[in-house]
């Protein structure tokens, strides 16, 4: 059978152990961090006023732990191509730039995913038992299979995107100018949609004020156009966003000299 | 082996580096590429291994277009860099990290190496000195048994005894499949290793000779007076006289310092040129 020139199994799973051997410590170090601010977080309300912190904290502290953590990772993926001395290590290592960036978007997605979960799961039920222990009173138990939980696993696995892009695409500080641009980016297309939405529907204003006296006909055929736009955004974001920035780094990657 | 077929290639917003520059490189051999500072000889060897792109022209290294940076080719190169990065490991785990993407890796020959280099086995490679870690690369490259290896200023930074064996080690390594270009300036070190002689001058391959031509074609002596400048391809002053490169008319063969007719050919490009194309 003739090997496969472009993806080859063997070299990919050494190139995940490379990776993750060589990363561990500052995994580690993240994972630290985390724990800390967690335990200060939820440990705190325990100690000095003897109560437990709200049902809801699980919804709002792990998406963005996840968020902010991972987003950071996927931004410091590539980081090694910039580097003068370590874009030659990196770019000899006898493997496919295929292998290189699916072994970098498997460990930024699904693997620090994984990781992240159980982690998360872990210092949960440390401080379940903790508060069981001390105050006797129950705790909020994090379930990653919940919608809020998912849908913020989802959020992530497409935004990760930009970020791993943003790490082939800077040379510096990647992290802070994904960020930016995509704000420069949101402020620009919120400016042109209005300005579009203005001329488009000029019927509907009185200089730059919306007027509120339209017809009901009017306000039908509005809403239903926001919700046909609204649709196409969210099948980009879900269906598109993630596949073209991938295609785009991993393209990215192979013009890439040193 | 490698083919560069009238390359060209410029860096960002500057000249021309390469202008259909054409070589060819062939197995068994150890290459010394020398040349002045910005000749372009670092960049050479990066086109070759496909870190850089030509703009024209054609590049093949081992059946490969290096800048598809195919596994196949990268398997069979070692590239050692001037500046170079090593990670924060012992050799044990460098080895058991990097040495399976070799298929030919023999880990017997790298502990032989490193005994030879007297490296020390259980510290962290970050924590070695720069010569000590240029030791190590040398020691790894040559246990890959890789077709092409590729060196640019190996003996910056290794003391005195390391060079000595830097060469012994590099000249037992050799056989027919194998090929090794050496890119450096310390030409002294390397003196008799290197077969053939490449002089990359602006850009262009101004000098492609073995060491049997060139001994034969000119011949080196010593002499208290000035030379005649219409007789001497070269000539140097020294200690008690002046050192002069003339065409060898005779039937001898000379040893030719390295650094004498590096100093020859960037001087009197065009003779030096004419004489070697003469036999051609």
């Amino acid at each position: 059978m003739k090997p496969n020139r472009i993806f080859n199994f063997n070299r990919f799973l050494l190139l995940l152990r490379n990776d993750l051997f060589r990363n561990y410590r500052t995994l580690l170090i993240g994972a630290g961090t985390v724990a800390a601010i967690y335990f200060v977080a939820t440990l705190t309300p325990m100690i000095f006023s003897r109560e437990n912190i709200g049902y809801d904290f699980n919804t709002g502290f792990f998406p963005t732990v996840l968020y902010i953590c991972g987003f950071l990772l996927s931004a410091a993926a590539f980081g090694e191509i910039h580097h003068t001395q370590k874009n030659t290590a990196f770019f000899m290592l006898p493997a496919t730039t295929f292998e290189k960036f699916t072994s970098r978007l498997l460990l930024t997605t699904i693997g620090y995913l994984v990781i992240s979960v159980v982690f998360y799961f872990i210092l949960n039920m440390l401080s379940l038992l903790l508060s069981a222990l001390f105050i006797n009173s129950g705790f909020p138990v994090f379930n990653p299979f919940s919608e809020d939980m998912l849908m913020a696993i989802a959020i992530y696995l497409i935004t990760q995107s930009i970020f791993l892009f943003g790490s082939i695409f800077f040379k510096n500080h990647a992290f802070m100018k994904t960020g930016l641009s995509l704000f420069g980016l949101s402020v620009v297309i919120g400016i042109f949609a209005s300005i579009v939405f203005r001329i488009v529907y000029h019927d509907f204003f009185d200089h730059m004020r919306f007027m509120d006296n339209y017809m009901a006909s009017d306000f039908i055929y509005l809403e239903n156009f926001g919700e046909t736009l609204l649709s196409i955004v969210k099948h980009i974001f879900w269906f598109v966003l993630a596949p073209y920035f991938w295609i785009v780094a991993y393209f990215r990657l192979s013009e890439k000299e040193v | 082996m490698i083919e560069l077929t009238n390359l060209s290639f410029a860096y960002k917003n500057k000249a021309p580096l390469f202008d259909r520059l054409s070589l060819k490189i062939t197995e068994g051999n150890i290459y010394g590429l020398l040349g002045k500072n910005g000749a372009g000889k670092t960049t050479l060897l990066k086109i070759i291994c496909g870190l850089l792109f030509p703009q024209q022209g054609t590049c093949n290294v081992l059946g490969f277009a290096p800048q598809k940076r195919s596994a196949d080719m990268l398997k069979e190169i070692y590239f050692i860099p001037e500046e170079f990065y090593t990670p924060a490991l012992k050799i044990n785990e460098y080895v058991l990290l990097y040495a399976p993407f070799y298929p030919n890796f023999d880990p017997q020959a790298l502990e032989n190496y490193i005994a030879t280099f007297d490296l020390p086995t259980n510290e962290q490679l970050t924590s070695l000195s720069y010569g000590q870690k240029k030791k190590f690369l040398i020691a790894f490259g040559l246990a890959t048994n890789i077709r092409l290896l590729i060196l640019d200023e190996p003996t910056n930074g290794l003391d005195i005894p390391s060079k000595s064996q830097f060469r012994k080690l590099l000249a037992a390594a050799m056989d027919e499949n194998r090929t090794i270009i050496i890119s450096t300036h310390q030409v002294r070190d390397i003196g008799n290793l290197i077969d053939p002689i490449i002089i990359l001058d602006n850009g262009k391959i101004i000098f492609n000779q073995t060491t049997e031509s060139i001994s034969r074609k000119l011949s080196v002596k010593l002499q208290k007076t000035e030379p005649d400048e219409t007789d001497a391809l070269y000539s140097e002053k020294t200690l008690g006289g002046y050192v002069v490169i003339n065409e060898n008319r005779g039937e001898t063969d000379s040893n030719l310092d390295i650094e004498l007719l590096f100093n020859a050919v960037i001087n009197n490009q065009q003779h030096m040129s004419e004489l070697f194309a003469r036999e051609a």
